[in-house]
């Protein structure tokens, strides 16, 4: 694992014990971490880091803007446009997740309804397939 | 006025008057005949001694023609007087005979029997009438009174005999009384009585007569007609009871918060209550005589009416919460209308309708489905922290756990996965509820989904190692729906199937093409629904009692949400079941497949 580049992942995500737990299992999984909760915080960090591999999103998020909004900037942004992001949530509805996928992220998860190892895996498999 | 025999005879002889002379012809006519043959003996002995000797038998026989002369005209003037008296008697005896038979035969006539009672030899007389009356040989009869003491009947034989001693007592004015008689053959007969005294000038009585007269068809009469009034009195009173009901009926009806009309088959309104008028704005004296058809609005859909005819042409009750009604202002309201036809043999002869609006009530329970969806996505959060921790915990990310602990972890995970399950149940109820899930059909393979769906189920499949028989044959190669409704079907039955059947038992799922409908079976050889529960297979959280006992898991929402897709994609389900002996679903929907639509979730 020390001769894998890490890859590094940014989390959006407005609850802390579910960031917490997520970060835990990434860092095992041998991800680098970023972590925000608003959507303004989000861009900072895709700012500041040097480079991101993948996004992890959630659609509720603090402050006024939600997922789709931050999906837009990124999107609309030359060197970010490429990341791939991963929208998970527990309360998105289904025209909001119907604009998450025209918006070209990668895959939309129920959260609740998926173990972290198994969209960790999907995640690993796309990085890979981008290698 | 009728007079009687007797008096008729006495008139006519008073009529006739005394004959008179009869007693003085009794006594002269012997002087006369004494004083002639007194003069004719002197004669004889005198004359003969004097000159007119010669003259004595002219004188003697002169004299005797005198005498003869004399009493013979005596007895002519006085003897017509008693012939003229003779044939007066003569006709008053007649007279008096023919109005004695007149009365004996009006007696007769009438049926009326005669009786005379000697009180001083207790001798009694009894007309032939009585006792063909009582069933004997048709003469009369003389008899101790006893033979008519006995036959009283034994009830009535005291108030009889009281009755005739009160009279002869004079301490009623009158002897008359009915009472049962026993004739000949046993049987009674009511008669009654009427009789008078033969007093002396004392007033001790001495004789007692009377009719007997046979009233038994009277009484029969009589009893026919008490019966009858009886009949009348109870009927009278059930009327009063019926009328007081109507009266409570039409309180309550009156009183009722529910708008409640009554109309002809031909839809003319014939009553409606307070409530009725406050609901819909028309007074009673402007929606009597209309057709309820003036509620009607534009905003009902037409299947509604449709489903109505169809329900009250044949004479069933129909009820609908889709309705929408218009009002006098022209204001709208949502109501729950129930049509009951008042029906007698074939012919419809009212109808009632009850009507409310539910505006609010649906307003209420649309709040409280969206606080249900809006506290299942809250609880979505700490079900995906606890999902989540667990399975760090499991994936020793942290450190081995031990045996003990390991197990308590992977109780809470699979507790968890059970929550999730029935929030996504709930979500899925309140989407449906709402109306707001989407459908979004697409060419899909039933059978692959139905694959898909045993693929998930294999684990539980191979623990209680049950078989599953495919019967695809007919199965259309796709099929116009969208994929996760058609999963939510084959899910709910499938799993069921799995759920409810004992280990080795036997599933099978048949996909095909039954007239214009795309057939969905799954049959079981398992536990079976209870008959009793047949109708509440389909209601929200209910779980039949036999399989709650032997699986603690499950929602009670499954069947629920499967009835819902199935009925929003135009389709029907239906089933059979016996307890024991397993359980057949059966899925149609329209083979043209799911018409799309819009909404803000998609069913999980």
């Amino acid at each position: 694992m020390a001769e894998k580049q890490k890859h590094t992942i940014l989390i959006l995500e407005d609850d802390q014990p579910l960031t917490r737990a997520l970060s835990d299992a990434l860092v095992k999984n041998g991800f680098a971490v970023v972590t925000a909760a608003t959507v303004e915080g989000g861009i900072k960090k895709l700012e500041h880091t040097k480079h991101i591999d993948v996004i992890w999103l959630d659609h509720y998020l603090l402050g006024t803007e939600n997922g789709i909004d931050f999906v837009v900037k990124v999107k609309n942004h030359p060197e970010w446009k490429s990341i791939p992001i991963f929208v998970v949530s527990n309360t998105a509805s289904a025209p909001s997740i119907r604009s998450y996928l025209e918006l070209g992220v990668s895959n939309f998860y129920t959260k609740s309804d998926y173990d972290m190892t198994q969209i960790i895996s999907d995640i690993e498999a796309t990085l890979e397939k981008e290698e | 006025m009728e007079q009687e025999p007797l008096q008729v005879g006495k008139r006519i002889l008073k009529e006739g008057g005394s004959p008179r002379g009869g007693k003085l012809l009794l006594f002269f006519a012997p002087l006369v005949l004494l004083l002639g043959s007194g003069g004719v003996t002197w004669l004889a002995y005198w004359l003969p001694q004097t000159a007119f000797a010669d003259w004595t038998i002219v004188s003697m026989v002169s004299l005797a023609l005198l005498d003869a002369v004399v009493v013979m005209t005596m007895i002519f003037s006085t003897l017509p007087a008693y012939i003229h008296f003779a044939k007066k008697g003569e006709e008053a005896i007649v007279a008096t005979a023919s109005g004695k038979e007149r009365y004996v035969n009006a007696l007769e006539g009438s049926g009326l029997g005669f009786w005379e009672y000697d009180l001083e030899t207790g001798e009694a007389f009894f007309s032939a009438r009585i006792m063909t009356m009582l069933g004997y040989p048709d003469h009369d009869k003389i008899d101790k009174i006893n033979f008519w003491y006995d036959s009283i009947h034994p009830e009535d034989a005291p108030g009889v005999k009281r009755e005739m001693e009160y009279y002869l007592d004079r301490r009623t004015p009158e002897y008359s009384i009915e009472y049962r008689l026993r004739r000949a053959n046993g049987e009674y007969l009511w008669v009654l009585d009427r009789g008078k005294a033969l007093r002396d000038p004392s007033g001790k009585p001495l004789k007692l007569s009377g009719i007997t007269e046979d009233v038994s068809n009277v009484k029969r009469v009589q009893e026919v007609l008490e019966a009858r009034t009886n009949e009348l009195e109870s009927a009278k009173n059930i009327i009063e009871e019926e009328v007081q009901n109507v009266r409570k009926f039409q309180k309550a009806v009156d009183s009722s918060t529910e708008a409640v009309s009554i109309t002809r088959p031909d839809g003319t309104i014939i009553y409606v209550n307070p409530a009725w008028t406050v609901l819909n704005g028309y007074s009673n004296e402007e929606a009597l005589g209309r057709n309820s058809r003036l509620l009607k609005s534009i905003e009902t859909k037409p299947e509604i009416f449709i489903a109505m005819w169809e329900k009250l042409t044949a004479k069933l009750t129909f009820r609908t919460e889709d309705i929408v009604n218009k009002r006098k202002d022209n204001t709208t309201y949502l109501a729950e209308l129930s049509i009951f036809p008042i029906t007698e043999g074939e012919q419809t002869l009212f109808y009632v309708s009850i009507c409310q609006d539910i505006s609010l009530r649906k307003e209420i329970d649309r709040a409280k489905t969206e606080f249900v969806s809006l506290a299942s996505h809250q609880l979505r959060t700490p079900l995906s922290a606890i999902r989540w921790y667990s399975e760090m915990l499991l994936s020793k990310y942290v450190g081995e756990l031990n045996e003990k602990q390991r197990q308590y972890v992977k109780e809470i995970y699979a507790g968890n996965l059970r929550m999730v399950d029935l929030v996504n149940a709930l979500l899925n109820v309140s989407r449906l509820d709402l109306g707001t899930f989407a459908i979004e059909p697409e060419e899909v393979s039933p059978i692959q989904i139905c694959e898909s769906v045993l693929t998930e189920l294999n684990p539980q499949l191979i623990e209680k190692k049950q078989t599953v028989e495919r019967v695809f044959a007919k199965a259309p190669a796709t099929y116009l729906a969208d994929p996760k409704l058609v999963r939510i079907v084959f899910q709910n039955l499938l799993s069921n199937s799995v759920k409810y059947t004992q280990s080795g038992g036997a599933i099978a799922v048949e996909i095909g093409i039954k007239g214009n409908a795309l057939h969905i079976r799954v049959t079981d050889n398992g536990y079976g629904i209870p008959k009793s529960q047949h109708g509440k297979i389909f209601q929200k959280l209910f779980r039949a009692d036999n399989v709650r006992q032997k699986d603690t898991e499950g929602t009670g929402l499954g069947m629920y949400i499967v009835k819902a897709i199935v009925e929003f994609a135009g389709g029907q389900i239906s089933f059979e079941s016996e307890e024991n002996h397993g359980t057949t679903f059966h899925v149609l929907l329209p083979l043209s497949g799911m018409v799309k639509k819009t909404g803000t979730r998609g069913l999980v």
